[in-house]
C-alpha cells in the first residue's frame, strides 16, 4: 500500500498574497482509492485552485478493498474516496444508478438527471444514510464485453467463466450463466483465466496487456452502459467547510469529471486504432442483448424491494429516463447514425 | 464617475451582501476586506434569462466570484447592454471588455477556422470536440488563431447535438430548401447557401421578431429546451431532425489576451477550472432539459418532429463535407486547423462501436424497463 501526497504541485498559487492564504484555514483531506492517478489529478487541480490551502493526500488500496471505502469515509477513518459506486451495492443497490445500471442511462443521460432533475437529490439522500457526500468523478463510457472467442449466442455464456463487477454479477446470474466472479477480487494475472470479462475499457485492457488474450470486443453491452466513478467525502467534513471551499471542491471535482470523460474517450479511440486487426469489434448477438435487457428488468424490479431510498431513487430514475431517452433518440442517435453512414462511404 | 466605476460599486455592494446564497459571514475573511477585487467586465452573446447559455455565463461568473472569496468580481453584461451580441470578440480584442461568453463561429468573418472551435457540419459531438481541444491539438491551434486578434479563449461546455430547425413546410427534398430565408450561423449556413437557401445570422434575442416581421421564414437555435422557451412551435409547423449543422456546439469564454496574461497564476487556474467544470454542468443542463422540453413539446403542444429523408440527408452531407474541407483552401492556418480536426474526426468515427451513441441506438427509447 502506497501513500502519495500532492501538496502544491505545479502551483502558481504561491503567488497569492500571504494575507489571503493565512486568512483561511488549511484543509488537509486524506482519500483512499484504487485509482490513484485519477485521484492525484483531482489533488493537483484542487491545490492549484486553492493556492495549496486544500491539500489532498491520496492513499492507494487494491480494488478488492473498494467495498469498504464507503464505510471508511462515512465513519471518518479517511476523509474521502474515489471509486466506482457500484462497489457499494451491498450497502444499497441504488448506488448502481450512479455508476452502471444494466439497460439504463448513458453517461450523458445520467449527468442530465443529476443536473436538472432529482438525481443529485437522491445521490445526497443515499450519501446521508452512509455519512458521505458524493459527486460524479469521471466516466470511461460504455464498456464492451471482452471475449476470447467469438460469441455465437446465449449458449456461449452457459459454460463460460465470466468476470464482471457491480450489477454485472447479478445480471449474468439472472441470465443463467454458469460461472460468474467479481473481477475486483481477482489479481491482475488471474484475469486471463476467464473466458469473458467486462468492466474494463480498451485502454485499461491495453495497460493490463489483456488485448492479446481477449481478442473480441462485443458491443453494445447493456450490462455496463456507463462507468462513472465517484468522489466521496465524509459528510461532517463537508458540512464543516465554508461555502467558498465547498464550491471550490465541487467545481474541481466536476471539472475533473468532464476532463476524465474526454480523456477516456480519446485514449480508448487511440487504443482501438492501435489494436485494429488484433482485436475484433463484434456486434452483440441479439439473444444475448435480449437476455441482458430481461436481466436489467429483473434487477430494477428488485430495487423497488430494497428499501424506501432505493425504491424512490429507482422510481425517479425511470421517470426521468422516460423523458430523456426520447431526446437521445432524435438527437444524438439520429445524428450518430447519419454521420456513421456518410463517413463509412 | 465612469460607468465602470459605477458597476464596480454595485459589484462590491453585491459581494458584501453575499452572492449566490453565500452568507455574508462566509465572506468576512480579512482578505476580502483588505483588497479591492479584480473586476472583470464580461459581455455575453446571450440575452438575460435564456436558459442554458445565459445560465452558464452567469454560473461561470458566480463560481469565479464565490471561489475567489472576493478577490475577483466578474460582472455580467448581457447582449446589447455593453456591446452587441456578436461584437464581443472585437470588444475583447480592443480591450473594451475583458471577457466574453459566446461561441467562436459567430466570428467566422475574421477567419473561417473559428468554426472549428464551436462546431462543424457533420463533425464532432460535444465530448469528441472536447477530446480534440484538450488532446488532439485543438487548443494550441485555437490559441494560434486567436493570438492574431489579441484574444485567449477556453471551451466552456456544449449544447450537444442540435435539432435540424423549424420550417413553415415539410422538407422532403433539397429543392424545398431553395429560396428559404433561414437563420443559421457558421458553416451550416454556408451549406444551406450552397443548396440555394438564403441564410442570415441573428442573435438569439432577434429570432422571434424576425419570424414575426417575415424577414426569415425558417430558423434553428439549439433544441427543444430553448425552442419551447422561444415559442417556435407556435410560429412554424415543421420541426426537423437530425441537425447536420451543429453536432456539438461548444460555448467559449474569451479574454483580452493582454488582460489574461497579466492575471496572477492562481486566478488563471481558478478561471480555467471553472470553465472546465462547465463541460459537465452546461452540457448536462442542455441534455437533461432538452429531454424534459421535448416531452412537453410532444405531449402538450402536439409537435411531431420529422426525420429528414435519407436522400436529403445524403445530399446535405455531401455539401457539408465539401464546405468543411474548403476551409483548408482559405490559407495556411485554415489548412492546419482542418487537417488536425479531420484526423480527429476519423479517430472518433473509428471508435463508434463502443460509443455512448451506439449503446443508445441499440437500446432505443421505447419500452424501457417495461417489465418493472
Amino acid at each position: 500500500m502506497k501513500r502519495r501526497t500532492v501538496l502544491g504541485a505545479g502551483l502558481g498559487g504561491l503567488a497569492l498574497s500571504a494575507t489571503a492564504v493565512s486568512a483561511q484555514s488549511r484543509i488537509p483531506l486524506s482519500i483512499v482509492t484504487d485509482m490513484p492517478e485519477r485521484a492525484e489529478g483531482l489533488a493537483r487541480r484542487v491545490s492549484a485552485a486553492s493556492a495549496g490551502r486544500i491539500a489532498i493526500s491520496v492513499r492507494e488500496a487494491p480494488a478488492s478493498d473498494a467495498p469498504g471505502f464507503l464505510d471508511a469515509a462515512g465513519s471518518g477513518r479517511v476523509d474521502g474516496f474515489v471509486a466506482y459506486e457500484d462497489a457499494f451495492i451491498a450497502d444499497n443497490p441504488a448506488y448502481a444508478l450512479f455508476s452502471a445500471m444494466p439497460g439504463g442511462m448513458s453517461p450523458s443521460e445520467c449527468e442530465g438527471w443529476c443536473e436538472v432533475a432529482d438525481g443529485t437529490f437522491f445521490r445526497d439522500i443515499l450519501g446521508e444514510e452512509h455519512g458521505v457526500k458524493t459527486f460524479a468523478f469521471g466516466d470511461d463510457g460504455p464498456m464492451p464485453l471482452w471475449s476470447k472467442e467469438p460469441l455465437r449466442g446465449l449458449s456461449s455464456l452457459t459454460s463460460a467463466r465470466i468476470g464482471t463487477r457491480g450489477m454485472g454479477l447479478q445480471a449474468y446470474r439472472e441470465m443463467g450463466a454458469g460461472s460468474v466472479e467479481d473481477i475486483t477480487q481477482a489479481r491482475a494475472r488471474d484475469l486471463r483465466r476467464f473466458d469473458l470479462i467486462e468492466g474494463m475499457s480498451y485502454s485499461e485492457m491495453a495497460e493490463r496487456e489483456l488485448l492479446g488474450v481477449f481478442t473480441h470486443a462485443v458491443a453494445p453491452n447493456a450490462i455496463r452502459p456507463m462507468s462513472t466513478r465517484a468522489f466521496g467525502i465524509n459528510l461532517a467534513k463537508w458540512q464543516g467547510m465554508s461555502p467558498e471551499d465547498q464550491t471550490l471542491l465541487e467545481r474541481c471535482v466536476t471539472a475533473e469529471h468532464g476532463a476524465i470523460r474526454a480523456k477516456a474517450k480519446h485514449d480508448n479511440a487511440l487504443t482501438m486504432r492501435q489494436v485494429d486487426g488484433q482485436v475484433s469489434s463484434d456486434a452483440m448477438p441479439d439473444d444475448i442483448w435480449n437476455a441482458q435487457i430481461a436481466a436489467a428488468n429483473a434487477l430494477m424490479g428488485k430495487m423497488f424491494d430494497a428499501g424506501n431510498t432505493a425504491a424512490d431513487a429507482a422510481d425517479a430514475y425511470l421517470y426521468f429516463l422516460a423523458d430523456v431517452a426520447g431526446w437521445s433518440e432524435i438527437g444524438e442517435v439520429a445524428y450518430f447514425n447519419g454521420r456513421k453512414e456518410v463517413l463509412s462511404q | 464617475m465612469s460607468s465602470r466605476g459605477k458597476k464596480l460599486n454595485r459589484r462590491q455592494a453585491m459581494v458584501g451582501a453575499g452572492t449566490f446564497g453565500i452568507g455574508a459571514s462566509a465572506l468576512a475573511a480579512p482578505a476580502v476586506a483588505q483588497s479591492a477585487p479584480t473586476v472583470i467586465r464580461m459581455a455575453t452573446s446571450w440575452p438575460q434569462g435564456l436558459g442554458g447559455l445565459a445560465d452558464s455565463a452567469q454560473r461561470v461568473a458566480d463560481r469565479i466570484n464565490t471561489i475567489s472569496g472576493g478577490e475577483i468580481a466578474v460582472e455580467v453584461n448581457w447582449a446589447g447592454t455593453l456591446v452587441g451580441a456578436l461584437a464581443v470578440h472585437d470588444a475583447a480584442a480592443s480591450g473594451e471588455i475583458d471577457m466574453y461568453h459566446s461561441c467562436e463561429y459567430y466570428f467566422q468573418g475574421k477567419h473561417r477556422g473559428m468554426n472549428f472551435f464551436t462546431t462543424v457540419p457533420l463533425g464532432l459531438t460535444g465530448l469528441e470536440q472536447m477530446g480534440w481541444i484538450r488532446h488532439g491539438g485543438g487548443q494550441a491551434l485555437w490559441d494560434e488563431l486567436n493570438a492574431e486578434f489579441g484574444v485567449k479563449s477556453f471551451a466552456a461546455g456544449s449544447t450537444g447535438v442540435q435539432m435540424g430547425g423549424w420550417f413553415a413546410k415539410e422538407i422532403n427534398s433539397v429543392d424545398d430548401l431553395k429560396g428559404l430565408t433561414m437563420r443559421i450561423p457558421g458553416l451550416g449556413g454556408q451549406v444551406l447557401t450552397a443548396l440555394g437557401a438564403n441564410t442570415v445570422v441573428l442573435p438569439g434575442g432577434g429570432i422571434v421578431e424576425a419570424l414575426f416581421d417575415g424577414s426569415i421564414d425558417a430558423t434553428e437555435w439549439v433544441g427543444p429546451y430553448n425552442d419551447l422557451h422561444f415559442g417556435f412551435q407556435k410560429l412554424l409547423s415543421s420541426y426537423v431532425y437530425p441537425g447536420f449543422h451543429e453536432p456539438g456546439t461548444m460555448a467559449s469564454v474569451g479574454f483580452n489576451k493582454g488582460f489574461w496574461d497579466r492575471l496572477p497564476q492562481e486566478h488563471k487556474s481558478l478561471i480555467e477550472m471553472v470553465c472546465d467544470a462547465e463541460l459537465t454542468s452546461h452540457t448536462a443542463d442542455y441534455y437533461g432539459n432538452n429531454g424534459i422540453a421535448l416531452a412537453q413539446l410532444l405531449n402538450e403542444n402536439g409537435v411531431q418532429p420529422t426525420r429528414l429523408p435519407d436522400e436529403v440527408w445524403r445530399q446535405i452531407s455531401e455539401v457539408a463535407i465539401d464546405v468543411a474541407a474548403s476551409v483548408a483552401e482559405d490559407d495556411a492556418m485554415g489548412r492546419k486547423i482542418y487537417e488536425s480536426w479531420a484526423i480527429y474526426r476519423d479517430l472518433m468515427n473509428g471508435s463508434a462501436p463502443v460509443s455512448q451513441s451506439a449503446y443508445l441506438a441499440k437500446r432505443g427509447a421505447e419500452d424501457l424497463f417495461v417489465e418493472v
